[in-house]
């Protein structure tokens, strides 16, 4: 669907995209995430064709980006991040104004703006201005606009980085039923847990390069891969047992340091499968260690991103 | 093909907004006050002399002039806004990514704003008729002015808009307009010095070989002579089309220059009218195609 290769950006002095690499299947519903300054939004508009690349090229369906701009666009649904919207202007004329740029006819459009309408949510703003809109109103008349010609391919800016969570919710539905309806989805932010709940696929870039491309499975599993376990013993244990404790678990394959948390708290580096987490269990209680609680806490996203895009100097 | 979108819709945003209205009405009456207070004594006397229909005749030519003037202050700001606008309120990408191409978002940007235009002086025509009633001048006469400015208003909106496609705020397209309308008329100007001084020689030769006369130097016959700055400067061509219309003028343009007056009879007014006329459309096209290339996609690495 989307062949990004050796995609690179050079404004003036500054490399703003290094070699981008990234394939991203048909259907899929695929995130795009990185701190600011990433480079996103710079490659979602040379995906949408207002942008050139330095070198590289990038093909959608198999049409290049930088050849075939006319083709790409019929393909491509793009929503920037920061849009604006004409005044004097109601929202059904709002879509109007864009169908007639894609030169559909009356009818066509008659019908089509309140399928859109409602596909977003705004069927009571229907009549309303547009910059009278709220912010997330607008947003979702804006995604409403790039689904006018029926793209693919929908290449969405930050869409929800001005909505409430309930708008947020509705985002996802939104974006649900636009996965049923076959379209394959990019869309960019800074929240990855946003992002890898709703989404099949996610890269991740940072300073123009990529550090991560794959399933959210994939990208746990390589998180989980250096998550910890905690562990946490009945309390009032003494000194000793906790010491004798530590040392049972450092034998143990795969652990890679123990840091004491407070009280009776441990905390396991620990890279290994989960079969191996219910043996270091099993292995704690023949010990008898008195476990309160065993747990591998839940991939912490944040973290995950704050790791995985590390400024390294 | 469709109705531009651009200028099905931005005819509708103007026309929605009060400001609209408002320049209408100002514009129209601020054209009647103008004509009436020069002219308007014609209308007075009990009887129509050849000396009523001459003042009607005036009031024409002031009402023209004055509206010439007052095109050149509303129109380079009518269009400076039309791209950079797009771009500061951030909704030219949205555009681009459409299937509109350019061309026709800039030929819609123009086509809306030269409709304005055009309505603001078919909004003074019944005001222009006046001149109609004494019977010195025909509707077609009238019409051919008002389509002179017209024109001028499509050469200075293009000149506008190429500013708005070239600059990325507005502040700056609409200074930088009127300094290139200002200095178009400047530099247009500047063939006139040399049609003086080929007419001065002209008047001379006059003189010192009858038998040649003017024809010879001017390498014109009477009537036929069209001068350069005449087509080239919009002003000169008004004043042309005032001259062929009413006649009048010719003691302000001997005025201005002596040889102006013996030369008078072999000036082709009506040609060098219809010239600046072509003359403009034509620039205005080419600064329109132009303003399409700037406006193209992915000309520079813009973010904004
Ligand atoms: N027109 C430009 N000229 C110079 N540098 C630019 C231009 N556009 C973007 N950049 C730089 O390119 C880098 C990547 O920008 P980009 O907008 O793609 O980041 P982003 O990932 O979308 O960030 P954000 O999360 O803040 O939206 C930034 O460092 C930015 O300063
Ligand atoms: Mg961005």
């Amino acid at each position: 669907m989307l062949d990004i290769k050796d995609l690179t950006k050079v404004y003036g002095q500054f490399t703003a995209l290094d070699k981008l690499t990234l394939q991203i299947g048909g259907g899929e519903l695929h995130g795009f995430v990185g701190p600011n300054g990433a480079g996103k939004t710079t490659t979602m508009r040379i995906l949408a064709t207002l942008l050139l690349p330095t070198s590289g090229t990038a093909a959608i369906e198999g049409v290049d980006v930088v050849k075939e701009p006319k083709k790409v666009r019929q393909l491509v649904g793009y929503m920037p991040d920061f849009f604006g919207v004409y005044d004097h202007l109601k929202s059904w004329e709002y879509l109007d104004f864009y169908a007639r740029c894609y030169g559909f006819s009356y009818a066509q459009r008659m019908r089509m703006i309140d399928q859109l309408l409602e596909l977003v949510n705004l069927q009571d703003k229907r009549d309303v201005y547009v910059d009278s809109l709220s912010r997330g109103m607008k947003q979702r008349l804006c995604l409403a606009h790039a689904l006018i010609h029926d793209p693919n391919l929908l290449i969405l800016d930050e869409p929800a980085s001005g909505m409430d969570p309930r708008a947020r919710a509705e985002m996802k539905g939104i974006l649900r039923t636009l996965k049923e309806m076959g379209k394959t989805v990019l869309i960019s932010s800074h929240i990855l847990p946003e992002l890898s709940e709703m989404c099949d696929s996610l890269t991740i870039i940072d300073h123009g390069s990529l550090v991560f491309s794959g399933t959210v499975e994939a990208l746990s599993r390589k998180m989980r891969g250096q998550a910890a376990v905690e562990i946490r013993l009945l309390p009032q244990q003494d000194e000793s047992q906790l010491q004798a404790a530590a040392e049972e678990l450092r034998q143990f394959p795969g652990v890679t340091g123990i840091t004491r948390g407070e009280g009776c708290d441990l905390s396991v580096a620990y890279e290994g499968d989960e079969q191996g987490a219910a043996d270091m269990l099993r292995k704690l209680l023949r010990a008898g260690v008195p476990v309160m609680d065993f747990h591998r806490p839940p991939m912490n996203l944040e973290k995950v991103f704050m790791e995985v895009t590390r400024d390294d100097g | 093909m469709t109705v531009n979108p651009i200028l099905a819709f931005s005819a509708r945003r103007r026309m929605r907004s009060a400001r609209t209205a408002w320049l209408l009405t100002l514009y129209a009456l601020a054209v009647l006050i103008f004509g009436l207070a020069v002219s308007f004594h014609s209308f007075l006397g009990d009887t129509l002399s050849i000396y009523t229909m001459a003042a009607a005749q005036e009031g024409y030519v002031v009402m023209m002039i004055f509206q010439f003037f007052l095109l050149i202050l509303v129109t380079p700001a009518m269009t400076a806004g039309s791209i950079s606008g797009e771009r500061e309120r951030q909704t030219l990408d949205l555009l681009l990514v459409t299937h509109t191409g350019s061309l026709r978002i800039v030929l819609g940007k123009l086509l809306e704003s030269l409709g304005l235009m055009v309505l603001l002086v078919v909004a003074t025509l019944p005001v222009m008729c006046l001149v109609l009633i004494t019977g010195s001048m025909t509707l077609s006469q009238v019409l051919v002015g008002l389509l002179f400015l017209a024109v001028t208003a499509f050469a200075m909106l293009s000149v506008g808009l190429l500013c708005s496609s070239l600059l990325r705020r507005t502040v700056a397209a609409t200074v930088v307009s009127y300094l290139a309308v200002f200095a178009i008329g400047l530099v247009t100007l500047l063939p006139l010095i040399r049609d003086i001084g080929n007419a001065g020689r002209a008047y001379e030769s006059m003189y010192s070989s009858y038998y040649a006369g003017p024809t010879a130097v001017i390498g014109g016959e009477v009537g036929k002579l069209r001068l350069v700055s005449f087509v080239f400067n919009p002003f000169l061509g008004l004043v042309s089309l005032l001259i062929s219309q009413t006649g009048l003028l010719r003691g302000t343009l001997s005025s201005f220059s002596y040889t102006f007056y013996e030369m008078f009879d072999y000036l082709d007014f009506n040609g060098m009218a219809w010239g600046c006329m072509g003359f403009m459309a034509l620039a205005g096209l080419i600064l329109n195609l132009l303003a399409a290339c700037f406006v193209r996609p992915r000309r520079r690495g813009s973010k904004a």
